[in-house]
C-alpha cells in the first residue's frame, strides 16, 4: 500500500470527505468500466449497478479493513457480488450461452486450448462474450483486474508492475496463473451440464 | 497468427477476452458527477460507530445469565477499554494501555469484591476462557472450550452439568462473546464523555499509581479509581462507583494474579460426593456439528504448524513416511507446503523432532519473494527441500487424510444417504467423549468416481475443542450395510481397493501459547489389501505415529500469505536459471536440450530433467518414472514457434520414424529466462 492509498483509508475511518473524494477520483471511472464489461448490456443497467457499489462502499467505507485486500479489490469485490446479482436474474441467458458452446464442433475447443486459429464466427457471437464475462466473475478478483488490464486495457507487464509495486517478471508469471485460473473456470462453466462433468 | 495455425497464448487471450469490448470505453461525465454527490452524501451519513450497538452489549452483559461477579469483572475490562481507547488522554492513556496489556497477559486473574454484601471471589483465565466464582459456598464454572457449565447448589448438594448449544445462549460462544464485546468497546474511542487523569498517592507505605475516570457515555455514567500494582504494572484495585447502575456506595474490586487458577469446582470445596442432578442433554447430530464450529470459531486465527508421520523401522528406529507439510494461516487464508526434508532419519521422540524443525526451519530453504534480492546465482538447487505443493487460499488447509480429519474436527460431512446415530458417551484418560456413528452407501459417480460404503466410529473429546480423539474408519466395497448390492453395476473396482480399515487415536495432547488443545501425537493404523510378490493378494496392516506441532504466537510475514508471491513452478525457475546460467557447458542448440533431457529420462535423473524443463518441476518425476519404459527418440530441426522467442522440436521413436518417416510429438523450448541465451523446455509431450 502506498502513502496515497494509505492516506486514504486513514481519511476513510475518520469519515473525511476528502477521502471519499480522493477515492472517488482515483477508482470511479475504473470500477465503471470494469462493470461495462461485465454487464455488456445497457449503459442504463450499468449505471444502476455502479451506483448500488458506490453506495454499498460509501456506508461501509469507515469500517474498510486494509489487511483484507487493496482498495481497489474491496471495490471490485462489491461490484461483482452486485453484477452476479444480476446474472442471477438472467439464467437462461447463461444457459443458452453453455448449450451453444456445447453445440460447437472441435475447431473453437481447439482454438481455445491453443491448437489451431480462432473461428471468427465464435469471436463475434454473443454467446461466447456472456461465457466470458460469467467467467470472470468466477475467478479471483485479481486475476480478474489483471487480465483485463493486460488484455483489455493493454497495459504492459512493465507499466503493470510499476503501479502495483511488483516486477515485470512476477506479473507474467501471475498473468500465467490468471490465464489458467481462466481457462479452468471456463471449462468447469461450459461443462457443468456436460456428460462426465462433475469430476 | 503463425504457420503452423496456432494462437500465441498473450495473443489468444487478447481476443477471448476482447469479445467483451477492447479500448477503454468511458462513462456520461454527468454520470460521474451525479454518482460522486449521491456517495458522497451516503458517506458522510453512515456511522462508522453505532452507539447503540455499544450500548446495547453493555445492556446485553447485565441482562446475561452470568453471575453478577463475572458481570463486574467484565464491566471492569470494559471500562478499561472504554478508557483506553481515547486518544487525547495523552499520557495518561498510554501509561494505561500498557497497564491493560500486561493484565490482559496474565495467566489467571483472581477477583474479590463483595456483592450484594455477600464475599464473592472469580477466577478468570482468558487464554483459554474459563470462568470460576464462588459466592458464600455457591460455586459456578464455565469452560467456554469445553462448551460447558458446572453449578453446585450447597443446598441441595447437587451438581448440575450444562452444555453450551443453542446460539442464543449468552454462554454459547463466551469467549467470541467477550472478544465482540471488548471490540465494540474499543469502537468507541472516537466518543465524547470519557476523562481519565493519572496521579500517585502512598497507600500504606507504599507508592501507587491511581488512574481515575470518569464516563459519561449514552446509557452509562459513573466513576472511580484504578490502583496499580507498581512492581507488577497490573491493576490491584478498582473503585468504580457506577451512578447509571443506582450504586450506593462505590463497589471495591481487588485483583491478584496468581500462576494457576483452580483445575475444577472441587478444587473450591465443592464436595466429591455431591449427587450429579443432571448430565448433559442426549447429543444429535446439529447440536454436535454446533459445539464443532464453535470450538473452531475460537481457535487461532494466525497459526504455524508442522505435521509429519513418522513409522517404525524394523530396528526400531523411525523414518518419515511422508512428507511433512508446513501450514500457514492468517485472515482466513492458508498457505500449505510440503516438504520431503533430507532428513529422513528423524529424531526418534517429538520434543527431538520439535526441537530439530525449530533448529532447521524447514520453510528456510524456500525462495521467498524477499530472496528477490540475492545474486540468483547462491541458491543452490535440490540440495535440501523439496517443495512439493504450495497452496494459498480461503477455502480451507487444503488438508487430505489424516490432517484434515484431524485437525479440526471437520468430519460430519452429512448427506442425506448417511446414516448417523450417536453413541453412548464413553470415557477415555482425558474426560467424557461423545461418539459418533456414521453409514454410508457406495455409488459410482457421474465421473467414474467410485465412493466405497464407509462406515466410521468416531469419538469427539468435548473438553480438548472437540478433536477426535478415536476414530475407525472402514471402506468396503462388499459391505454388509450397502442396501444396494449390485451399486458398482458396470463399474470394476480395483482388487487393491475393495476395502480398507484405519484406526487413529490420541495419544499425546499439547495446548497452543493461547490455550487450545491439539492433538500432539496421534497413532495411526492402517489395514488393506497387499499383492504379494507372486501376485497374490494378502492384508497389510501398518503403523505410524503423526506428530503435529502448532505455534499460534509466530509471527506471519505479509509475504508468505500473498497470493502473488512465488508459485513452485518459478522457484524452480528461479533456481534453475541461476544454475542454466553459471554452467559451463549446456546443450548449444534447441535440438541438443530434447536429447539432453531424454537422456536424462531414460537415467532417472529427476533433478536434471527439471534443469532442462525447470516448469515441471510440480510434476513427481519419480512416480511418473517409476515403471516406465523410454523409447529411443529422433528429433527434427528446431523451428521457430509464431512471433515470440520459443521454437519447437519435432520428434519421434525411432520405430515410427522409420516407419512413417514424420514425427508426431513436439516440445516447445525457449530461452526467454536465459541471461546467456540459453535454451530450456517449456512444454512437451
Amino acid at each position: 500500500m502506498n502513502d496515497k492509498t494509505r492516506e486514504i483509508v486513514a481519511g476513510l475511518r475518520r469519515g473525511s470527505r476528502e477521502a471519499w473524494s480522493q477515492l472517488y477520483e482515483a477508482y470511479a471511472e475504473r470500477l465503471w468500466r470494469e462493470v461495462f464489461r461485465l454487464m455488456g448490456g445497457k449503459s442504463d443497467d450499468v449505471a444502476d449497478v455502479v451506483q448500488e457499489v458506490l453506495l454499498a462502499a460509501a456506508k461501509s467505507a469507515r469500517n474498510f479493513n486494509p489487511e483484507r485486500g487493496s482498495l481497489w479489490h474491496w471495490l471490485m469485490g462489491i461490484a461483482r457480488h452486485q453484477v452476479a446479482l444480476r446474472f442471477r436474474q438472467q439464467t437462461a441467458r447463461l444457459a443458452n450461452a453453455r448449450r451453444w458452446w456445447l453445440s460447437l464442433d472441435g475447431p473453437a475447443k481447439e482454438w481455445l486450448a491453443g491448437t489451431r486459429d480462432a473461428p471468427p464466427d465464435v469471436l463475434e457471437s454473443k454467446e461466447l462474450a456472456s461465457l466470458v464475462r460469467a467467467t470472470l466473475l468466477k475467478i479471483p478478483t485479481h486475476y480478474q483486474t489483471l487480465l483485463t488490464r493486460r488484455h483489455l486495457d493493454g497495459d504492459s507487464p512493465v507499466e503493470i508492475a510499476a503501479q502495483t509495486d511488483s516486477t515485470p517478471q512476477a506479473v507474467r508469471a501471475r498473468l500465467v496463473r490468471a490465464r489458467r485460473a481462466f481457462r479452468r473456470a471456463f471449462l468447469s462453466l461450459v461443462c457443468r451440464d456436460s456428460p462426465g462433468a462433475g469430476s | 497468427m503463425n504457420k503452423t495455425g496456432t494462437d500465441h497464448t498473450e495473443h489468444r487471450f487478447a481476443r477471448l477476452l476482447g469479445v467483451i469490448g477492447r479500448g477503454t470505453p468511458t462513462p456520461d461525465p454527468e454520470l460521474l458527477e451525479r454518482l460522486r454527490a449521491q456517495s458522497t452524501q451516503a458517506f458522510l451519513a453512515a456511522e462508522a460507530v453505532r452507539p447503540t450497538e455499544v450500548k446495547r452489549m453493555l445492556m446485553r452483559v447485565s441482562a446475561t445469565l452470568i453471575p453478577s461477579v463475572a458481570v463486574a469483572f467484565l464491566i471492569a475490562i470494559a471500562a478499561w477499554w472504554l478508557l483506553t481507547g481515547h486518544e487525547p488522554m495523552g499520557s495518561a492513556h498510554a501509561d494505561l494501555m500498557q497497564v491493560v496489556e500486561n493484565t490482559k497477559a496474565a495467566e489467571w486473574v483472581h477477583i474479590r469484591m463483595k456483592v450484594d454484601g455477600q464475599q464473592t471471589e472469580v477466577w478468570v483465565s482468558l487464554k483459554p476462557t474459563r470462568l470460576f466464582t464462588k459466592e458464600g459456598e455457591r460455586v459456578e464454572a464455565v469452560d467456554y472450550q469445553a462448551g460447558r457449565r458446572w453449578k453446585y447448589d450447597p443446598e441441595a448438594r447437587t451438581i448440575t452439568i450444562l452444555e453450551m448449544v443453542n446460539e442464543e445462549d449468552p454462554f454459547a460462544g463466551g469467549g467470541s462473546y467477550l472478544d465482540s464485546m471488548l471490540a465494540a468497546f474499543e469502537r468507541v474511542k472516537d466518543e465524547e464523555g470519557v476523562s481519565l487523569v493519572k496521579g500517585e498517592e502512598i497507600i500504606e507505605g507504599k507508592k501507587y499509581t491511581i488512574f481515575t475516570f470518569r464516563v459519561e457515555a449514552e446509557g452509562v455514567s459513573g466513576q472511580g479509581r484504578m490502583i496499580i500494582d507498581p512492581e507488577l504494572n497490573r491493576v490491584a484495585r478498582m473503585e468504580r462507583f457506577v451512578e447509571s447502575e443506582g450504586m450506593s456506595e462505590p463497589q471495591v474490586i481487588e485483583f491478584e494474579y496468581p500462576r494457576t487458577g483452580p483445575a475444577d469446582i472441587y478444587a473450591l470445596g465443592v464436595p466429591r460426593d455431591a449427587e450429579i442432578a443432571s448430565r448433559m442433554p442426549g447429543w444429535n447430530v446439529p447440536k454436535i456439528k454446533n459445539a464443532i464450529a464453535r470450538a473452531e470459531r475460537q481457535f487461532a486465527k494466525s497459526y504455524y504448524a508442522i505435521i509429519a508421520e513418522v513409522a517404525p523401522r524394523s530396528d526400531g528406529t523411525l523414518r518419515l513416511s511422508r512428507a511433512v507439510t508446513a501450514i500457514y494461516k492468517r485472515d482466513g487464508n492458508f498457505r500449505v507446503e510440503r516438504y520431503s526434508p533430507p532428513w529422513r532419519d528423524v529424531p526418534k521422540d517429538f520434543a527431538a523432532f520439535e526441537a530439530r524443525t525449530k533448529q532447521e526451519p524447514i520453510e528456510s530453504a524456500c525462495f521467498y519473494p524477499a530472496n528477490r534480492q540475492r545474486n540468483a546465482t547462491q541458491v543452490r538447487m535440490g540440495t535440501a527441500v523439496k517443495l512439493e505443493r504450495k497452496k494459498i487460499g480461503n477455502s480451507g488447509p487444503g488438508l487430505e487424510g489424516i490432517e484434515r480429519r484431524m485437525w479440526h474436527a471437520v468430519v460430519l460431512h452429512l448427506g442425506e444417504d448417511v446414516e448417523h446415530s450417536i453413541l453412548p458417551e464413553t470415557k477415555s484418560k482425558f474426560g467424557d467423549l461423545v461418539g459418533v456413528e456414521k453409514k454410508a452407501q457406495g455409488k459410482v459417480h457421474r465421473s467414474g468416481y467410485v465412493q466405497e460404503p464407509l462406515h466410521a466410529i468416531v469419538h469427539f473429546n468435548p473438553s480438548r475443542n472437540w478433536i477426535i480423539e478415536r476414530a475407525k474408519i472402514v471402506w468396503d466395497a462388499d459391505a454388509a450395510w450397502q442396501k444396494d448390492k449390485d451399486w458398482v453395476k458396470d463399474g470394476v473396482i480395483d482388487p487393491l481397493s475393495r476395502w480398507s480399515k484405519t484406526w487413529y487415536q490420541v495419544i499425546k495432547y499439547a495446548q497452543t501459547q493461547d490455550g487450545y488443545w491439539y492433538p500432539a501425537q496421534i497413532q495411526h493404523e492402517v489395514e488393506f489389501p497387499h499383492h504379494l510378490a507372486d501376485g497374490e493378494i494378502d492384508d497389510s496392516r501398518r503403523q505410524s505415529v503423526i506428530l503435529i506441532y502448532l505455534d499460534t504466537e509466530r509471527e506471519i510475514p505479509d509475504q508468505l500469505m500473498e497470493p502473488d508471491s512465488i508459485t513452485p513452478d518459478m522457484f524452480a525457475e528461479y533456481k534453475a536459471m541461476a544454475i542454466i546460467d553459471s554452467r559451463e557447458d549446456w546443450p548449444a542448440v534447441p535440438e541438443e536440450v530434447a536429447k539432453a533431457y531424454w537422456a536424462a529420462r531414460r537415467a532417472k535423473q529427476y533433478d536434471e530433467m527439471v534443469m532442462l524443463w525447470p516448469d515441471s518441476a510440480a510434476i513427481d518425476w519419480s512416480e511418473v518414472c517409476a515403471d516406465e519404459r523410454i523409447h529411443e527418440y529422433v528429433f527434427g530441426e528446431a523451428r521457430k514457434d509464431g512471433e515470440s522467442q520459443r521454437v519447437i522440436v519435432p520428434y519421434a521413436t525411432r520405430d515410427r520414424y522409420e516407419r512413417d518417416g514424420t514425427y508426431n510429438m513436439k516440445m516447445r523450448l525457449t530461452n526467454e529466462g536465459s541471461s546467456k541465451g540459453r535454451y530450456y523446455i517449456v512444454s512437451g509431450n
